[in-house]
């Protein structure tokens, strides 16, 4: 007798595929789960690795900045609760407060704000993030003296064993000048704050609407502390003035935007109201404090 | 002024075309021992700025400047109606000054604030600068007295400024103004009497 034509056939091959989508559904909540304690290990070990070398998280702003990377790599971000999906009791607080690191970006947050209060009355709350980062890193203290910075690295970080895994030093300041660009090199040593720290404290800033958003303006990036939108005849000017040193007159604005004479003048005019310029009566020419370089105030 | 006196381009200054000499970056710079600060460099800190937002800021960045220069030269009266009111007041470097009315702006700023005061009063030429107040002064004459055993002698002015003793001290030529208003500020606190002399210089105190 041959088999599979009768009623009894249609029974037996939904019977099957039934227990195939069983089977495919209690495979992949094995995957899943494998997945997820995998991931949740994972994190897990991030953080007793993190917690293992917080001090060097705290302290060496290269460092911190693989250990940012590495977690932006995996979608946790430190400053957020991370642990969502687990249920630990600490759960409710953010990885990075975890480590005592909260602490950290909330105390760089807050000079963020004091440099640039202090500094609103000079520069009309634009600043730029070099000098943002000089005025920041002058408040804890650190020296200017590149000569015996660049010595102590030498002396102190060969490399950093990551848990087993070597980071070659020339590796990690390769990546840091991708970062940092230029002057901001070699100054992986205690206290130093990157550009990667900058941006992570504003986001802590978010919520209280006060503005602290990034502009970038040709190669320049600008933190920019009052909530009204800069206008775009303003943003140009600032682009004029970090090439001009600083100062702005009619005649260089006109040649440089094509506008017309009463445009320039009331741009200018602007500039003067939004606080970011400065006037000099000698020549009548309006100057960006914030535009030019050195140690401004 | 001297237009003979062509300023030569320092490093953080260059020269344009016209001669003109601007800043390519802010430094401060070291004058005698006085530093001062890169906004001093700065043309526009020259100008009274017309944002009053800026104006305000600029105003307390001079003041603190003149107090500090101040201090550090032992400045303690000057002049706003004179060519040469003081060298704070002019950066031949960049070509600017103060001008006068901007000076009096400035110098009523820091009387409002305490920082310093019209001598004689009602008049808007001679202020005295305060970056030791009258009262800290008086103390520091106070204290001074004290530590000698010169309490209930009497001094005359003149002894108590110009004396031999009085050279080591930090209110040596202490000008008379500033004395005056010192010694006010103890005689209200009952610990100095002031004595009529008979001559001009004659006046004197005695601290109690």
């Amino acid at each position: 007798m041959r088999k599979g034509a009768g009623i009894s056939a249609l029974s037996r091959h939904t019977t099957t595929s039934t227990s195939y989508s069983n089977l495919s559904t209690t495979l992949s909540t094995q995957q899943l789960n494998s997945l997820q304690s995998s991931l949740s290990q994972f994190r897990e070990s991030l953080l007793s690795f993190a917690q293992k070398h917080k001090s060097d998280i705290r302290s060496d702003p290269v460092f911190r900045y693989k250990f940012q990377q590495m977690c932006s790599a995996i979608g946790i971000d430190p400053l957020q609760s991370s642990s969502s999906s687990s249920s630990s009791s600490s759960s409710s607080m953010g990885f990075w407060s975890r480590l005592g690191l909260g602490e950290f970006a909330y105390e760089l947050a807050v000079q963020i704000v004091d440099v640039c209060i202090s500094t609103r009355g000079l520069n009309g709350g634009m600043i730029e993030m070099n000098d943002l980062i000089k005025r920041i890193e002058k408040m804890r203290g650190i020296s200017k003296n590149h000569f015996s910075t660049q010595k102590h690295l030498q002396e102190s970080s060969d490399g950093i064993d990551l848990d087993g895994v070597k980071f070659n030093k020339d590796i990690i300041r390769e990546k840091n000048e991708k970062v940092d660009e230029g002057e901001r090199v070699d100054k992986s040593i205690k206290g130093y704050i990157t550009l990667q720290d900058i941006k992570q404290s504003l986001k802590l800033l978010q919520p209280l609407k006060a503005g602290y958003s990034l502009i970038v303006l040709g190669e320049q990036t600008w933190i920019r502390s009052i909530p009204k939108q800069l206008d775009m005849d303003l943003s140009l000017l600032l682009g004029i003035a970090t090439v001009t040193g600083g100062k702005l007159t009619e005649g260089n604005v006109g040649s440089q935007t094509g506008w017309g004479e009463i445009r320039v003048k009331r741009a200018l005019e602007n500039c003067l109201e939004s606080g970011m310029g400065w006037l000099d009566g000698v020549d009548e020419s309006v100057w960006v404090l914030a535009a030019m370089e050195g140690e401004s105030g | 002024m001297g237009e003979t006196t062509i300023p030569e381009a320092s490093s953080s200054t260059r020269k344009t075309q016209q001669g003109e000499i601007i800043p390519t970056s802010l430094e401060s710079i070291e004058k005698d021992g006085f530093i001062f600060p890169s906004i001093w460099n700065f043309p526009p800190f020259f100008t009274l700025q017309p944002n009053l937002s800026t104006r305000s800021h600029q105003l307390d960045l001079w003041s603190s400047l003149v107090l500090s220069w101040a201090r550090f030269r032992k400045v303690f009266m000057i002049n706003v109606e004179v060519i040469d009111p003081g060298e704070v007041f002019i950066n031949k470097d960049i070509d600017r000054r103060l001008q006068t009315t901007s000076l009096k702006t400035l110098m009523l700023h820091m009387t409002e604030r305490n920082q310093a005061a019209p001598d004689p009063p009602k008049q808007t030429s001679v202020y005295l600068l305060y970056w030791r107040k009258p009262d800290e002064w008086g103390g520091i004459i106070y204290d001074w007295i004290t530590e000698n055993g010169m309490n209930n002698t009497i001094l005359t002015w003149y002894e108590l400024t110009d004396g031999d003793l009085a050279h080591t001290t930090e209110f040596y030529q202490l000008p008379l103004p500033m004395l005056r208003r010192a010694l006010d500020t103890l005689v209200r606190k009952g610990k100095a009497q002031l004595l009529q002399g008979e001559g001009e210089t004659g006046e004197g105190v005695r601290f109690l």
